[in-house]
């Protein structure tokens, strides 16, 4: 018997089944046990008579399995009779999701174009990589691609190797782009279905070294990409960046809305081109207004994860090829990127 | 929010002649086949625009029965039904407020 195994039955046999005085092993409670990773998956015989006690019992048993070293969860699947255990087994949902290499996938999603995802997506990704998170980034805007211009990869393309993918490095993250598997000239011009089996292939295909964070640069709206991808994995939450003028908000909300509609909690919104420093005079004009995406925050009830302000350095930093919370990691803004992610990670523990 | 997520989101699904998921929060509830089977809410069963049901539920065996089913996303379930059938999704949301389920309750 696998060792983690032997020391749950151990734990089993110290917990007694009501007060008849004998263990939940003797009395065939449990019915059967398997551990993947660190979740223990239970078979639990509790009859009729006894129902009275099922939660209590298992609630102690959650409580000291995850006592022992190596069990994180556990899973517990009540029965009423021996028969009912069996039948039980064997019959689970398939779980055909992918990345299920990374503990958290995180999308970056927007309602309107051009408020800065990308942008946000790789100084996000930086930023958390930074706080010593294994980050891997994922481009999903399969028509308008920029993550390869923003890592400096414009002219590299992927690699196929033994029938995987072999993701793009750069700055000690991998990264996937459709930028990197057609001509850059070349316009992507695809049907649903097509982008539907493009990510598909994408995501089945990849060999993704795995780690803390996969974060997924989504095209904006609320269309095929989003759909696919709400389908295909299990994301652990989306970070919607905006701009604080009021058009900008009322996309942020329907991006909002879908992702209540898909079970995909929103964890934070974000405040791009918060407002514009005038580096000469120091003067601050709120070009697209400022403070919206807080004030909006807290109307739907969703954390606000920070802002950033409009500043040469990133859009420089982002054409270069060069993020700046990678070129300037001391800068202000770098330092705002930063605690935005400590801010997502907080959230998250 | 959160207190919200665990109600619909499953622990745990699993088939033995009833459809049983346990939620994250603790629920319980049971699903019979044939009335999960005749509320399938795909294009082939419903009408799309007029909600109208075009399955008629006498045309489903009584002893239908799950050959496979795969979790889509966080949001809901696809289940292979043993007539052939396999495109509906049945999302978490509905099948705590809508599809016909019972409570496995603790008293």
């Amino acid at each position: 018997m696998d060792p983690l195994q032997e020391k749950a039955v151990e734990v089993f046999k110290q917990i007694s089944f009501g007060d008849n005085g004998t263990n939940i092993i003797d009395a065939n409670v449990v019915n059967s046990m398997s551990i993947e990773d660190t979740t223990a998956h239970l078979v639990l015989v509790v009859d009729k008579e006894h129902e009275g006690i099922r939660d209590s019992l298992g609630n102690q048993i959650r409580e000291e399995l995850t006592k022992i070293d190596g069990i994180e969860q556990v899973v517990i699947r009540f029965t009423q009779s021996e028969d009912e255990a069996k039948a039980s087994l064997g019959t689970s949902p398939q779980q055909a999701q992918y990345l299920k290499e990374y503990a958290n996938v995180i999308l970056v999603a927007s309602g309107k174009g051009g408020v800065g995802k990308s942008t946000v997506a790789v100084n996000l990704a930086l930023a958390l990589k930074s706080l010593g998170k294994r980050v891997s980034l994922l481009d999903a805007d399969v028509f308008g691609p920029s993550i390869p211009a923003m890592l400096k990869a414009r002219e590299e393309r992927v690699l196929v190797e033994k029938d995987k993918i072999k993701p793009i490095e750069r700055l000690g993250m991998q990264f996937m782009s459709v930028g990197n598997m057609v001509d850059e000239e070349m316009a992507v011009i695809w049907r649903g279905p097509m982008v539907h089996q493009a990510l598909e292939q994408i995501l089945r295909d990849s060999a993704w070294n795995g780690g803390d964070y996969m974060i997924i640069d989504l095209p904006p709206g609320t269309g095929d990409v989003q759909i696919t991808i709400a389908q295909l994995t299990q994301a652990t939450g989306t970070v919607v960046v905006c701009t604080p003028q009021d058009v900008a908000l009322l996309d942020a909300r329907k991006a909002m809305g879908m992702f209540g509609k898909v079970n995909i909690p929103v964890l934070g919104l974000i405040e791009n081109m918060s407002s514009f420093v005038c580096p000469k005079c120091g003067a601050e004009t709120p070009i697209f207004s400022k403070g919206g995406v807080e004030k909006e925050s807290g109307d739907k009830n969703v954390p606000f994860l920070g802002r950033i302000p409009i500043e040469l350095d990133i859009r420089l930093g982002g054409d270069s090829g060069e993020p700046v919370v990678d070129a300037m990691p001391n800068s202000a803004v770098a330092k705002q990127f930063k605690e935005m992610a400590q801010n997502l990670i907080d959230s998250l523990e | 929010m959160a207190a919200d997520f665990k109600r619909t989101i499953p622990e745990d699904i699993y088939f033995d002649g009833k459809m049983h998921i346990v939620w994250k929060n603790g629920d319980h509830t049971i699903y019979d086949y044939w009335e999960l089977r005749t509320a399938c809410p795909c294009a082939d069963c419903v009408n799309e625009f007029t909600n109208e049901r075009i399955l008629d539920p006498n045309s489903v065996s009584k002893d239908i029965d799950v050959h496979a089913s795969a979790y889509i996303g966080n949001y809901g379930l696809e289940i292979q039904w043993s007539d052939g059938h396999a495109h509906g999704i049945f999302t978490f949301k509905d099948l705590r407020d809508v599809y016909p389920h019972e409570t496995r309750t603790l008293n």
